[in-house]
């Protein structure tokens, strides 16, 4: 990752808050990431980590009025996002940049047919397109995602979960975007579906050349999909690099060592697992030092006062004082 | 040899529906010693959460028994229920909307033991509360709170601690932890594994997370459409997957280990269908990677070496 060249998405120092009638919740922190052209980066992080959060800042779709970015930029083929007049967005959205949301139960709308829904994206960006031309591009997505074009007249709620995320994302590449967000895209589903939409979003995305940023809680699904890797911990980024150089698990930030401690083995037995002690800080409270020192096992005093800059090594980059002036990994 | 802690033996649960009979459960038969796990694997609509259901009689079986130390607890009269209860305890998947947001966390605790009136004096049941929620990790500030006020993690103890109340032998986890994120799943599996420990508790774990269930499971079974496929001790049912469906289910589990990265994935084809009114021969043939004529025919859960069932015709 040379700093000289431009990614297709850049994030910067983004910061987004909730305002709320009680407090202010930190939902995302000086939060920087790169994303290149055809890579998939996985964006992995618990519950309330703000990996939502930033995929909705990306696309500007962050609740009115209770969101607010407080900082920061996103740069979209070096244009910045944050500035960019709302109907300009709106050509983006969709077309170059869409999303695949949690849950296929929810995000399709139950009183249109599947195959309206589809229809409607193309609509939207191509209007130049004839009738024909579109219903032949709806046939062909629904095939590519392993629906037969004969079920377009059904509604939502005729289909299966995997069903429902294969419509989705048929919605989501039928413009053939050069970005996808996806965030938990298979969550919802069964193991063996799960595997499915893996594949299928695998191989859609060689077909379209388009750039992945797959958010997740699962580390299984990064490590057999992703190319690269950013963990979030509190709205920050605490570590990055590459699958290979992430899953080695040799240098790791204590917080990505402990969700590797957490997981079950499928080959190895261990008597028992090693939770990492406490829970998820308040995001309403701000740090001072490093967001991870209250449940680290190597936190020294410096780390409640002093935040840990990203230290990189051959494009691995973990935000702790322990990598400080450390050569080797 | 003395009886195990819970068996069922040809247990059936079917749903009577619009387009005709739900075979949710088919002839289940399992067996869990004192102090043992058994982990229940399968799908969403596998039939796993029914049977736990069933055998707790939160829903009537169509047929079979359920043993409980050798005593057929389908044949309880109402009155006796609360014998089953003192015994046999549930722990939910959701712990969202498994408790009562009306009632306090020490309120939520007590109500089990007021129920089967364990202790008489009032007294008696808040010092119960206290050694329960110090048992399962709950801080005594937390009593007052309600379950809004809680995380997911805190909330699943407390439904552990309903459970715990009544000192149970047996009890069946209904994915416990999949609501959960992973540093809490890991501390929850630890505290069930302690209290087993402790207290010789048998398990019945029912989850679709392969990698939960070998860390917590002295034996599997695996479920598909309502039927056992296959059910081993868990070392020889990871070592050796017999049926197609156990070897699907395994190949499709993604895990943080870069060297099944690049693995030839033979993903599953199709989706589980409903079992209603199924036709016999095997359930999982239409998905099936070596499924032919002979499939149609019955199969059977045969023992193909000592303790380790399937029911395959293709199989031992």
């Amino acid at each position: 990752m040379e700093e000289s060249k431009v990614s297709l998405l850049e994030i910067d120092a983004l910061t987004v808050e909730y305002r709320t009638d009680d407090a202010i919740v930190h939902a995302v922190n000086d939060l920087d990431l790169r994303l290149d052209k055809g890579e998939t980066r996985g964006l992995v992080g618990e519950t309330g980590a703000g990996k939502t959060t930033l995929a909705l800042s990306v696309l500007r779709l962050l609740p009115e009025r209770v969101g607010h970015i407080a900082g920061g930029s996103i740069r979209y083929e070096g244009r910045e996002l944050l500035q960019m007049p709302e109907a300009e967005m709106l050509a983006l959205r969709g077309k170059r940049i869409s999303m695949i949301f949690q849950d296929p139960m929810t995000s399709l709308n139950p009183t249109h047919t599947v195959g309206d829904q589809i229809l409607e994206v193309l609509n939207l960006h191509f209007p130049e397109m004839t009738k024909q031309q579109k219903e032949a591009k709806v046939d062909e997505m629904m095939t590519l995602v392993g629906i037969p074009p004969s079920r377009k007249t059904d509604f939502p709620h005729q289909f299966s979960g995997g069903m429902k995320q294969r419509i989705v994302i048929a919605m989501a590449l039928v413009a053939e975007p050069e970005l996808l967000l996806a965030d938990e895209p298979t969550t919802a589903l069964d193991v063996t579906i799960q595997a499915q939409i893996l594949e299928l979003i695998r191989n859609l995305k060689n077909q379209f050349h388009t750039a992945v940023l797959l958010i997740t809680h699962d580390l299984g699904v990064v490590a057999e999909f992703c190319d690269t890797v950013s963990v979030v911990y509190a709205g920050r980024v605490v570590e990055y690099g590459t699958v290979e150089a992430v899953f080695e698990k040799k240098n790791n930030h204590p917080y990505t060592a402990g969700l590797f401690g957490c997981i079950p083995d499928l080959k190895d037995d261990q008597p028992r697992l090693h939770p990492i002690a406490g829970r998820m800080s308040d995001p309403r409270v701000v740090h001072e030092g490093c967001c991870f020192c209250d449940r680290c096992d190597h936190a020294m005093e410096r780390c409640k006062t002093v935040a840990p800059a990203m230290h990189v090594h051959k494009g691995h980059g973990i935000a702790c004082h322990l990598f400080e002036n450390r050569e080797d990994f | 040899m003395s009886a195990p802690m819970v068996e069922t033996i040809n247990l059936k649960k079917y749903f009577k529906t619009g387009s005709g009979m739900l075979h949710a459960v088919e002839d289940v038969n399992l067996k869990i010693e004192k102090g043992k796990t058994l982990g229940v694997v399968g799908e969403s609509g596998c039939g796993k959460s029914t049977l736990g259901r069933t055998i707790l009689r939160l829903q009537p079986a169509t047929d079979g028994q359920v043993l409980y130390e050798g005593e057929d607890v389908l044949k309880y009269k109402k009155k006796d229920m609360k014998k089953l209860h003192l015994n046999m305890q549930m722990v939910f998947q959701d712990p969202f909307s498994s408790l009562d947001p009306r009632m306090s966390i020490h309120n939520l605790i007590a109500e089990p033991i007021e129920v089967c009136d364990i202790f008489k004096t009032k007294k008696e049941i808040n010092e119960h509360v206290v050694r329960i929620m110090e048992m399962c990790g709950l801080p005594a500030n937390l009593a007052n709170l309600y379950p809004h006020e809680l995380d997911g993690g805190f909330r699943q103890r407390v439904g552990l601690a309903r459970a715990m109340a009544v000192s149970p032998k047996f009890i069946v986890c209904d994915e416990p932890v999949s609501a959960l994120d992973v540093s809490i799943q890991a501390q929850i599996l630890n505290l069930l594994m302690d209290l087993q420990d402790e207290r010789q508790l048998s398990y019945m774990f029912i989850t679709h997370d392969l990698c939960v269930v070998k860390h917590i499971s002295n034996e599997i079974m695996v479920m598909y459409m309502g039927q056992t496929v296959e059910y081993a001790k868990t070392a020889e049912l990871f070592a050796h997957p017999l049926h197609p469906y156990t070897q699907a289910l395994l190949e499709a589990v993604p895990t943080p280990d870069l060297s099944r990265r690049n693995r030839e994935r033979n993903t599953l084809k199709g989706e589980v269908s409903n079992p209603i009114n199924p036709a016999p021969g095997c359930r999982f043939k239409p998905r099936c990677r070596f499924a032919d004529k002979e499939c149609d025919g019955e199969c059977p859960l045969k023992e193909v070496s000592p303790g380790h069932l399937v029911a395959c015709c293709k199989c031992g």
